[in-house]
């Protein structure tokens, strides 16, 4: 065991939630924003408007369809855009210092 | 589970069973060999538990994917898109949102995760009792896992295999058993790892090769398979509607337990120690961050298959079979194949069929009991021999070896009760698991990387608190009594009407830990008061 870890000693801890404001400007991050408010609201249509998640708009598809259907793209475009702003702007650093 | 219907319908016979056998056989022994030569070769503790930090972001994606959709995730999840269409494919979707919520902790997770969730509290709030508590919270999540994914191998393995009986099912499960926790034994994170990723390989060829003979049948119409699965649910047009899920009860309530169960696998799936522990085999967060990006393409597409699959089965096999069958839906998956290979004209594709799916299931069952029995055995050896007990007085070889000794434990332990509960419906051992890693690991990573005021007693109300709020109330929930695929199907002593408890127990966890931030900071700040006039005297 550490002897700061026996000693009791707390850490320095990082900066409150939002500390690392560079992150905040990827639009990876907006994208994942995106898909959590899009989580939230299916959610919150499950529970408060069942009939209308379940509406049908074409054939079987259903509005609820649509909506996870839409999930799942915004999920990959996040996945996608999320760190690559951060791999651009290196490779132009790159670029500079060459 | 009813397996007398399913061996009377297993589509093996005593022409191909030998073919299948042989040929499964030889498969076993490749992956073993494998899995056991590519392990370390001395006994370093960083290359035992990381793989030596050299992974690149290709592998560990496939790694990370291996470690999240187990066989039994495709069989329960399957089992509940075909019985309730819309919640079903949104539960498929939720393995995928919670690898987004890991990859928006990845970079700062990887900087400071060292091996275990012990090593990542006792940073911010050292001491015994958090890496106590850490280590408590690691092994209540991975250990029902590692219970339900060895009886699920172990019944799926045999029934493939054409073996009937309980007998048979307790044998199957205690050789296989036995070979995969030698496999983790000398393996260590580098076996795992490689196991992870044939894993993940094979089952995407298992996977699609079912998907594509489920599109095969239906003439390769999707709107014949949407059309087909609301016929056999009984009320066309209804299967995409949500509510029809979980709870016997009324709609609202099982639109409630949706949300629950939501959120339990958004929270805690991704979370789960044996998936994380993946984050340590690279070198950097950038390439963590990266690794966990392309695994969400991985895990997308296997939620898609698992999709396919569950209105695959409702379409060609109907809901009154599945249902006549296993009521809980386990059979699903199984009663698909058995109907896709019948529908097969040649004995000899059926039987290549039943092999790619017997080993896709070995190799599954495989990978995720070596990473859950990895992540148990770092566990004991690094947190609660080496750090607690030892002191940091153990050197090196002395903690791998605890190690291996540990997953021969734990392994050990695991087949004796995967044996005793072989014919247990064990699947409210998922929610457990799921919900103690959304309940207390997510919170408490949360605290521990963002929370500045975060302190030693938040830190233990969390996770203690949060650990017992969970198993409270999933004992007192309808997984436990009261329903008829309840693990005590004939007593009624359910007063919590949700499956999953993390609806009320992540923010109960919250709030302890705000309580306990709050008590602690106060605390802090008397006992500096305290100690600065005797520093004074002192000098």
């Amino acid at each position: 065991m550490d002897q700061q870890e026996q000693a009791g000693i707390a850490q320095p801890g990082p900066g409150p939630l939002g500390g690392h404001r560079q992150h905040s400007r990827r639009p990876g991050v907006s994208l994942v924003m995106g898909s959590g408010a899009l989580l939230a609201a299916q959610l919150l249509l499950i529970l408060t408007a069942p009939v209308f998640v379940g509406t049908r708009v074409l054939g079987q598809v259903t509005i609820g369809l649509v909506l996870l259907a839409a999930q799942v793209l915004l999920l990959l475009a996040a996945a996608v855009w999320y760190d690559r702003p951060t791999g651009h702007r290196l490779t132009l650093t790159t670029q500079r210092r060459t | 589970m009813r397996p007398d219907i399913l061996l009377a319908v297993s589509p093996t016979n005593s022409d191909t069973r030998g073919f299948v056998l042989v040929a499964f056989l030889g498969f076993i022994v490749a992956i073993l060999f494998m899995g056991v030569f590519i392990g370390p070769a001395d006994n370093d503790v960083d290359g035992f538990y990381t793989a030596g930090r050299r992974g690149g972001a290709l592998g560990g994606a496939l790694a990370i994917a291996g470690a999240l959709v187990s066989a039994d995730m495709v069989v329960a999840v399957g089992g509940f898109v075909a019985f309730s269409g819309y919640d079903g494919l949104f539960v498929a979707l939720c393995s995928v949102m919670s690898l987004l919520v890991l990859l928006l902790l990845t970079a700062r997770l990887r900087g400071r995760l060292r091996y275990t969730l012990g090593d990542l509290l006792v940073e911010r709030a050292p001491g015994p009792a958090v890496r106590l508590a850490g280590a408590v919270v690691t092994l209540c999540a991975v250990l029902p896992l590692l219970l339900l994914t060895l009886v699920g191998g172990g019944v799926s393995i045999a029934r493939f295999l054409g073996l009937s009986g309980t007998g048979a099912e307790q044998t199957v499960t205690v050789l296989f058993g036995s070979l995969i926790v030698l496999a983790t034994i000398f393996g260590g994170m580098r076996g795992t790892r490689i196991l992870q990723i044939v894993k993940t390989v094979v089952l995407f060829m298992g996977l699609g090769t079912l998907v594509f003979l489920v599109f095969w049948r239906l003439d390769g119409d999707v709107g014949t398979l949407f059309g087909s699965a609301a016929v056999s649910n009984g009320e066309p047009g209804a299967i995409f509607r949500t509510g029809l899920g979980l709870s016997n009860s009324d709609g609202s309530l099982s639109r409630l337990d949706l949300a629950g169960l939501v959120l339990t696998m958004v929270l805690g799936a991704a979370f789960m120690p044996h998936v994380t522990m993946h984050l340590t085999t690279v070198s950097d967060g950038s390439r963590a961050q990266s690794m966990v990006r392309r695994s969400i393409f991985v895990v997308a597409l296997f939620a898609v298959f698992v999709g396919v699959l569950g209105l695959g089965a409702s379409a060609l096999v109907g809901n009154e079979t599945i249902i006549a069958t296993d009521p809980s839906g386990n059979a699903t998956v199984d009663l698909l194949i058995m109907e896709l290979v019948r529908g097969l004209s040649s004995a000899t594709g059926g039987a290549l069929l039943i092999v790619l799916v017997a080993c896709g299931t070995f190799v599954t069952t495989l990978a995720v009991v070596a990473g859950i029995t990895l992540a148990a055995a770092t566990t004991i050896s690094h947190d609660l021999y080496a750090k607690l007990l030892g002191r940091d007085r153990v050197n090196q070889a002395q903690e791998v070896s605890a190690t291996r000794w540990a997953s021969a434990g734990v392994g050990a332990l695991g087949i004796m009760l995967a044996v005793a509960a072989v014919e247990v419906n064990l699947r409210w051992l998922a929610n457990i698991a799921f919900s103690i890693a959304a309940t207390c690991i997510l919170p408490a990573v949360l605290h521990v990387l963002y929370w500045r005021r975060c302190t030693r007693a938040g830190l233990l109300s969390m996770l203690y608190g949060g650990l017992f709020c969970t198993l409270a109330l999933q004992f007192f929930s309808p997984v436990f009594s009261g329903e008829r695929a309840a693990l005590f199907p004939h007593q009624d002593f359910s007063w919590f009407p949700l499956h999953t408890a993390s609806l009320i127990s992540v923010p109960i966890a919250f709030l302890l830990g705000l309580i306990g931030n709050a008590v602690g900071t106060r605390r802090r700040v008397t006992d500096d008061h305290g100690l600065r006039p005797r520093a004074h005297h002192g000098a």
